[in-house]
């Protein structure tokens, strides 16, 4: 039997458990069924390790009849308040990558080797880790690593006859300073400080926040200044996946697309050339917006759902498809770019009963939300809000938010009339108002 | 490039912070640092590999006496990656990025990372819900503010603050500036920030910082931090709101996702039938109405019965006008 081991070599294995205990955190052990039940105790061994100040444990339902089980069953969830937080704690599930005694000793041998600058050839580096440090380490595994660190962008390499002499690279002191030392700004803070600060900020609010997060590491500080609201913590755990598809579209190339959804296990492939990355900052969904060549359609996949990225070819027509989606996007409400009637545009009037003397913030709201929506005043406290989008069934969340204050809703689309009108009938019913 | 690197691992974070020590560590001190940066289980692996004497330890010490005296220089720097300069160089070109950079500071950076493709630009990602009445970064009155306020922030520097109301009146009093809270969905910042009342009590406020007029930093400091922590929660409803969701098209899904910024509590009560308790401050609380009116009937409120309440009357409101629905 295998000893238990807190880091881990591959991310996609510990992906969905995270996931899952964050997002749902009510499921149990029977519900990992894809795996074993060993495997799902190390990864709850695991993510307890790593989160523990994070991890709650509740004892499900007596009989828990979705699930299959017999008596109570331990439930483990992730319980953040993203409000009250100055960082990711889901970043630390990135920094759990296994490696060996060797990879740890010639990290920092190495990087002590070359701290001042100096390039070295690899019959050097290798004579100066016995020197210094009294060890042997063989020089094809000092060459490996070297490399390694050349392509992580750690190390440099140049010629010197046919020897290939070793050097660092840039340093965070080296960036933030020029050859006169510190660019003070207005306030007497050094660049250094203010870049300091942009990255407290920025590993909570922007793409790839993780990275800021090694970047403070190094620094050894922390942030204490900012806050975020409305972040979806869990969106880390695709930022692999993001990395990839960000790759095919520097390069302007098609990719293959592995998708998985929670209703079906059922591995989906989808081919097509990545766009644009689409976000939500309300729903906690984000997509990456494709062009699928065999049907000529916009086509958005969940982040969340893909699995694996494989590059294609290059698509000659990125420039003129990525244009074509600027143009496009504008009329979809969301991420559709098709209603279920199959007809290109559909049409919305939005009747409300607004206080003017009172509810100007509604008026605001259809502003800042409507997507540029026609605002007309018609009467008196009374208003419409009129657009045309791909699918109107993507309005309808947001149409429910005006609940209280409707006046009429009127589509070109009837069974979304119909659909929108039954649901607040059963909504009356279920909170019995006569 | 790839993400899920040893060189970011946390272990390696413990070594680094180990080894740049200034002076000679005792096993308690190695202990201590495991603790503190590494994860629940570390120190088992951990300890062994850095102070034992045997085959399998990693060298990066020599023990004199009872203390370990690291075997690479203090000063010791990790340069910075590829995915780490990449990363930087797309900061640059973000709007808010001069709220923290002065011209020449920016220009000093896209200097040393010339030769360097962003990781992203601006335009890779499309907020397509995002509030379009943002803050306007660029103006220069607001970040002077931004920066007195950082600055007020980290010295703990009371400032003398005027801000215009939602209910549009003038406000002027005397504050201790704690966090600046950026919110995506409104791309806005707000100053969290505590309000000097009598006998050196506080009350919390959330000021949006494109209402401030101005700020007139003090010549007095808080001798300690306050912890913010405790005055946001104090905002809090006792009674959490909860739901009951069946899981019909894709609800439980939907909800999961869309609720997962706040602290939450789900358990499974039949089937198909979830209980969701979802923890929120008062000042959010018609925000979290109106996400989980967007829900219909495939959400419905079961307490507390305030948030109940506000939900019931929103629907007789709209009942009384209901009946109007034209295709």
């Amino acid at each position: 039997m295998s000893e238990f081991q807190e880091l881990i070599k591959n991310f996609s294995k510990c992906r969905d458990y995270v996931r899952d205990f964050f997002v749902y955190g009510f499921k149990s052990r029977a519900d990992f069924s894809a795996k074993s039940g060993r495997t799902y105790d190390d990864e709850r061994r695991r993510i307890e390790s790593w989160l523990g100040e994070y991890v709650k444990a509740d004892y499900g339902a007596e009989s828990d009849a979705a699930s299959g089980n017999k008596g109570r069953s331990k439930n483990i969830s992730l319980q953040m308040d993203s409000n009250l937080l100055e960082t990711n704690p889901l970043y630390r599930v990135w920094k759990t990558k296994s490696f060996t005694d060797n990879d740890i000793m010639l990290h920092f041998f190495l990087l002590d080797i070359l701290d001042d600058g100096d390039p070295l050839s690899i019959t050097e580096l290798a004579d100066e880790i016995t020197a210094r440090y009294e060890v042997v380490l063989d020089s094809q595994m000092i060459r490996r690593k070297c490399n390694e660190y050349v392509k992580e962008g750690l190390l440099q390499t140049q010629k010197s006859g046919k020897t290939t002499l070793y050097s660092r690279n840039i340093t965070w002191q080296e960036l933030t300073t020029d050859t006169a030392g510190s660019v003070l700004d207005a306030f007497e803070c050094s660049c250094s400080d203010n870049l300091l600060d942009a990255l407290r900020f920025y590993q909570l609010s922007a793409p790839f926040g993780i990275i800021g997060s090694t970047l403070l590491d190094n620094q050894k500080t922390v942030n204490a200044h900012f806050r975020i609201k409305h972040s979806f913590f869990v969106h880390t755990l695709e930022d692999e996946i993001v990395l990839e598809l960000l790759q095919a579209m520097r390069k302007k190339c098609s990719v293959l697309a592995f998708c998985q959804s929670n209703k079906n296990t059922d591995m989906r492939r989808e081919f097509g050339v990545p766009l644009q990355f689409f976000v939500s900052t309300r729903t906690g969904r984000r997509y990456i917006c494709m062009y699928r060549t065999t049907t000529k359609r916009f086509l958005c996949l969940r982040l969340d759902q893909i699995k694996k990225v494989e590059q294609k070819e290059q698509f000659p027509e990125y420039n003129q498809i990525y244009e074509k989606l600027l143009k496009n996007r504008g009329q979809a409400w969301g991420v559709s770019f098709q209603g279920s009637n199959q007809s290109r545009e559909q049409r919305l009037v939005l009747t409300l009963h607004i206080d003017e003397a009172k509810e100007s913030y509604i008026l605001e709201r259809l502003r800042r939300e409507g997507k540029g929506g026609c605002i007309s005043h018609i009467g008196n406290n009374t208003y419409t809000y009129e657009t045309e989008v791909f699918d109107i069934q993507e309005m309808a969340p947001w149409l429910r938010t005006f609940i209280g204050r409707i006046v009429s809703v009127e589509t070109t689309n009837r069974q979304f009339s119909s659909r929108f009108q039954s649901d607040l009938e059963a909504l009356y019913q279920m909170y019995e108002i006569d | 490039m790839t993400l899920f690197s040893e060189i970011n691992n946390c272990y390696y974070q413990i070594v680094y912070d180990l080894i740049t020590h200034t002076s000679p560590l005792t096993r308690e001190d190695i202990a201590n640092t495991i603790n503190t940066l590494g994860y629940e289980e570390s120190i088992l692996y951990l300890l062994p590999k850095l102070i034992e004497d045997s085959d399998t330890s990693w060298n990066l010490f020599t023990m004199e006496d009872t203390v370990y005296q690291p075997k690479v220089h203090a000063a010791l720097t990790i340069p910075l990656s590829e995915l780490q300069k990449s990363w930087l160089k797309a900061l640059l070109l973000d709007s808010r990025i001069r709220l923290f950079l002065s011209e020449e500071q920016l220009h000093l950076l896209e200097g040393h990372l010339k030769e360097c493709e962003p990781l992203f630009y601006p335009q890779d990602f499309y907020y397509y819900d995002a509030f379009t009445d943002g803050d306007s970064f660029e103006h220069p009155a607001y970040r002077e503010n931004f920066r007195i306020l950082l600055s007020a922030i980290k010295k703990q520097q009371y400032v003398n603050l005027s801000f215009q109301s939602h209910h549009n009146h003038r406000i002027h009093h005397w504050f201790l500036p704690c966090k600046l809270e950026y919110s995506i969905k409104n791309n806005r910042f707000r100053l969290l920030a505590l309000e000097v009342r009598k006998h050196s009590r506080y009350r919390f406020f959330t000021i949006n910082l494109s209402r401030i007029t101005e700020i007139i930093p003090l010549e007095q400091y808080a001798k300690y931090t306050p912890d913010i922590n405790r005055y946001i929660k104090r905002g809090y409803h006792k009674e959490p709101v909860t739901l009951l969701i069946r899981n019909e098209r894709n609800a439980l899904e939907r909800t999961m996702l869309q609720f997962a910024n706040y602290e939450k509590n789900t358990t499974r009560i039949g089937e198909n039938l979830y209980q969701c308790e979802i923890y929120y401050n008062k000042s959010n609380e018609t925000e979290l109405l109106i996400e989980v009116l967007s829900f219909g009937p495939m959400v419905k409120v079961i307490g507390n019965a305030g948030f109940l309440k506000q939900l019931r009357e929103r629907l007789k409101r709209q009942k009384e006008m209901e009946g109007n629905f034209i295709d």
